[in-house]
């Protein structure tokens, strides 16, 4: 069982630099998503003046672009929700808090970083009721630290898929990224990931398979 | 009105395809791609006025793309579409060949200001 009681403060310059990519990550996306809603409003004022010089306007296409408000509204709230569960997670060092839930948060918050490289990101979190009193920041930090050294070497059409289970007094969270990427996984950001995890008490390992390369990390469920 | 080619290049579909929309409305010749390397491959075969290109893009980004296109199309001339936040990409464009850059959300008047300026330099 991972070792709880060595817990360290963090870093405050990294998780400073931590908290700044994911903000200008989100804020790019709500940029995007209010562009296209101020977009698809100019359209209807186009298609207004359209209509009073003659031109017909099929019902369907009002119906479509009133579909598409609705669209980015839905996702601009689900990322600010995601956004605010994130910002929060600073909050308290020692909390209760479940895993699932917090691996569906960052890697929603990563999903633009695997999108910007053409990768795929999967997740699969099918055990709920999983606890862990913890950091979240910190443990928010280090995974997002090891999905970026899998995304890193990955050509355009790979795999990232992120899983979580309990075993016995540990929670494992495993990243692997299909195929093996070439070069290896990037050695600074790896090292640096594993620093980091042993300031939570927990455990990295990288280990390298013919089909992925799959990275665990274990940590101490602690008073759960 | 001025008969204008237009290629638009963005990864936000919704995006592209309403400002394709809103332009050809008002009367422009508008093509939109979702992709940088189609960009390329496209403005290299077709004879399109001026590109507007969003520079943040997965896959080959929007300088990169800039880059080909000056190579293979110097004359034509390219308009970026910048986020808050990027300036630095901005000026980076801007050394590279771009002819201006415009930031979103962008205003489609501005736009088209721009592109009349841009086609009306070249010549």
């Amino acid at each position: 069982m991972a070792d709880q009681t060595d817990r360290e403060p963090r870093d405050a310059d990294q998780a400073l630099r931590f908290f700044g990519r994911m903000s200008a990550s989100v804020s790019h996306e709500l940029n995007n998503i209010m562009t296209i809603i101020l977009e698809k409003s100019g359209l209807m004022t186009d298609l207004a003046w359209a209509m009073e010089n003659g031109r017909e306007l099929n019902p369907e296409r009002v119906r479509e672009i009133g579909e598409s408000f609705s669209r980015q509204a839905r996702r601009g709230i689900e990322l600010l929700k995601h956004f605010n569960h994130f910002a929060h997670s600073v909050d308290d060092p020692a909390v209760t808090f479940e895993l699932k839930a917090l691996v569906e948060n960052i890697a929603r918050l990563a999903e633009r970083f695997a999108a910007l490289k053409k990768l795929d990101m999967k997740t699969e979190l099918d055990e709920a009721g999983l606890n862990i009193h913890g950091d979240p920041f910190a443990i928010r930090h280090i995974i997002f630290s090891c999905l970026e050294a899998a995304m890193a070497p990955l050509a355009p059409g790979g795999v990232i898929t992120i899983s979580a289970r309990g075993a016995g007094g540990d929670a494992l969270v495993h990243i692997s990224a299909a195929p093996p990427p070439e070069p290896a996984l990037p050695r600074e950001i790896v090292d640096s990931a594993i620093k980091q995890a042993r300031t939570q008490g927990a455990f990295l390992d990288v280990t390298h398979g013919a089909d992925a390369v799959v990275m665990t990390l274990t940590i101490p469920r602690g008073a759960c | 009105m001025p008969e204008l080619r237009v290629l638009l290049v963005d990864d936000e579909e919704e995006l592209v395809g309403t400002l394709a929309e809103r332009l050809a409305l008002r009367g422009y010749d508008v093509t939109y791609l979702l992709d940088g390397a189609e960009a390329v491959r496209r403005a290299a075969q077709e004879p399109f006025d001026v590109l507007v290109l969003d520079v943040m893009m997965p896959g080959m980004n929007g300088l990169e793309v800039l880059k080909e296109v000056k190579r293979a199309r110097p004359e034509i001339p390219v308009i970026l579409l910048t986020g808050r936040g990027s300036e630095q990409d901005s000026q980076t464009g801007l050394e590279l060949g771009a002819f201006d850059y415009i930031m979103k959300p962008v205003k489609i008047d501005r736009l088209i200001e721009i592109m009349l300026k841009a086609v009306g330099a070249n010549g």
